[in-house]
């Protein structure tokens, strides 16, 4: 017990005992439930999802299976700063995908696509069929395959990636990881976590391109217990086999960030073991040939738990740490430069190999040898903040937003953009389409202008 | 028609489902909540075998809570596109309050709800919620982090 458990008690007593009475029930009929108080508006929006659920929810809430239906309704809306209007095309819409209504943190996918499938995972461990994977048809949306079996227990999903074999690879809330056949969802291996580690909370899948197998498949797994934990584990496999296995440095615990790798380094976002000590950020460099931790950087600074995206390019590392954003030298971990805001995190490197950064309402470019800044984009609205980008081969940014996609050119100027009719919590970016997975349980694919 | 054993366990049960639903939604809206979740809950071939209906009656408030979310943020979407993060309708409580609980999602309120005014332990915060120990854990701490940027 500690002083911020003694205020997070006390807040919860202050709303626990503003509690209304219960509304009671009318034993003669359900649908005459008494609600001592009602909110206008709300009951029509109660009354409008009761009708919804009688298909849809229940299901989501006791396991039935889901109804998923291709559509090609239109919805929606693109503007364009071009002369000649473009637009771009809602290709195909599928309904009743239990995706979790958490917006994706870095960390992981819930959505994600070869040349001919797209991949939807049901969540975090909500509360209903959140067991299932589903393979759908990426020209139409049609479902191909689902499994709920593929993992023990709900599918954690965050970590659904594929490797070059066309494994799935899925990681369930327990201790065990899946790899799938992605055209099947038949299962090929399955991995178990030893006694005392809980799930796997990082996984990264390493591919430089040259690799004619499987590229290597890192999974970083996390302590099972609470206060005094063994430090995290990492493997690295290849096709299945393990190649080897680390442990990170004591008193250490894993962030949310997933690891990424570059000119032979794997590193590896870690805190200080919560809730023993106060959260913060420590980076980990590891030879990716055998795990043997080269260097850990403290960025301190600002304590908190890390979400956002490493990224390594050239010989450094960029991430947000301390006070704002910093660049890394990859083989020794000694800070290069650093970009002092508490609201910037790195979004996408450039062709030119500088960085986008989001900073309050703008995207910035930073050098990458300086960490020089170039305001590139200014006045963007909180709710449309870019939360994932990616830079096309044209050299044109891509970046979504809880409400859309916009398009911008190398030097700033907005080419298009598209408003979601709903809330995004997930995306899956190429050059010329998007799949969204939306707030309303829906997966849409969205083809460029 | 609503059976008499029914009506007993929800009487046994309706006053810590409201102060539930009360941390998931705020007191405006909590009667609306459990009254929408029971009444949804009841009516299902589900409750009829139900070994544990105090489990169900929580998940189904906590299903219906993320329902009332949705819906707000659909019609703050579609309306303003204004908001991403889900308004806590907290009229009666202070604003520092609901400032605070409002960065949590509604599981994380959830958790923190059962942990803290229940006080239960993960283990049975889990079963209650139908998750892994290790999601219990893990939604605590980032709830943790979350209330200690706004308490601190």
């Amino acid at each position: 017990m500690n002083d911020l458990d003694d205020r997070i008690r006390g807040l919860i007593r202050t709303i626990g005992e503003a509690a209304p009475a219960p509304p009671t029930i009318d034993p003669r009929s359900p649908s005459q439930t008494r609600r001592p108080r009602t909110n206008g508006p709300l009951v029509a929006i109660a009354a409008f999802f009761i009708v919804v659920a009688g298909f849809v929810g229940l299901g989501w809430l006791f396991g039935e299976s889901e109804q998923a239906t291709p559509s090609s309704a239109t919805t929606g809306s693109t503007s364009s700063t071009s002369d000649s209007p473009r637009e771009a095309v809602l290709s195909w819409k599928t309904t009743g995908l239990d995706i979790s209504d958490s917006f994706r943190s870095s960390s992981g996918r819930l959505l994600l696509s070869d040349d001919q499938r797209l991949y939807a995972a049901s969540g975090h461990g909500g509360f209903g069929n959140f067991h299932a994977v589903t393979a759908l048809d990426k020209r139409s949306g049609e479902i191909i395959w689902q499994r709920e079996d593929l993992v023990e227990g709900p599918v954690q999903s965050v970590f659904l990636q594929t490797l070059a074999s066309g494994d799935l690879i899925v990681n369930g809330q327990y201790d065990t990881l899946t790899a799938a056949e992605s055209a099947t969802g038949d299962i090929r291996w399955s991995f178990q976590l030893p006694d005392g580690y809980g799930a796997v909370a990082s996984l990264f899948v390493e591919s430089d391109g040259s690799t004619v197998v499987d590229p290597m498949l890192i999974v970083a797994a996390e302590s099972a217990g609470e206060g005094e934990t063994p430090p995290p584990l990492v493997y690295a496999f290849e096709q299945g086999a393990l190649q080897w296995k680390a442990s990170l440095k004591a008193g250490t615990a894993l962030q949310w960030s997933s690891p990424v790798a570059a000119a032979g380094v794997l590193i590896v976002s870690t805190t200080p073991s919560y809730p023993s000590s106060a959260p913060g950020n420590i980076i980990q460099g590891l030879d990716i040939t055998d795990g043997e931790i080269l260097w850990s950087a403290n960025l301190g600074g600002e304590q908190g738990f890390h979400f956002y995206p490493l990224i390594a390019s050239g010989d450094k590392l960029f991430t947000r740490g301390g006070n704002g954003v910093v660049a890394l030298t990859l083989q020794t971990g000694e800070e290069a430069w650093s970009y002092e805001s508490l609201d910037a995190f790195p979004l996408a490197m450039r062709p030119d190999g500088d960085l986008y950064v989001v900073d309050a309402g703008r995207i910035v470019v930073l050098d990458q040898a300086t960490g020089q800044e170039t305001v590139l984009i200014d006045g963007i609205r909180s709710d449309d903040s870019p939360v994932g980008a990616i830079v096309t081969s044209s050299g044109d940014l891509l970046t979504v937003s809880p409400i859309g996609i916009r398009s911008y050119s190398a030097d700033g100027e907005e080419n298009w953009s598209w408003s979601a009719d709903d809330a995004i919590v997930d995306w899956e970016l190429d050059s010329s389409t998007a799949v969204i997975a939306t707030a309303d349980r829906e997966v849409s694919r969205v083809d460029f202008p | 028609m609503i059976d008499d054993q029914t009506v007993n366990v929800y009487q046994k049960h309706s006053s810590e489902l409201t102060r539930f639903a009360t941390g998931l939604v705020g007191p405006s809206d909590a009667q609306d909540v459990v009254a929408d979740a029971v009444t949804r809950l009841i009516t299902a071939p589900v409750w009829k075998e139900a070994q544990n209906p105090r489990v169900l009656l929580y998940r189904a408030v906590l299903y219906e809570a993320r329902m009332f979310h949705r819906a707000r943020r659909r019609r703050m979407t579609r309306e303003a596109r204004a908001a991403t993060q889900e308004a806590y309708v907290m009229s009666d409580i202070a604003p520092e309050v609901a400032m605070a609980v409002s960065n949590l999602s509604p599981q994380q309120r959830a958790v923190v709800f059962l942990t803290y005014w229940n006080d239960l332990d993960n283990r049975t915060v889990a079963q209650l919620l139908g998750v892994s120990e290790g999601t219990v854990r893990k939604q605590l701490g980032r709830a943790r982090e979350r209330l200690r940027r706004v308490l601190e």
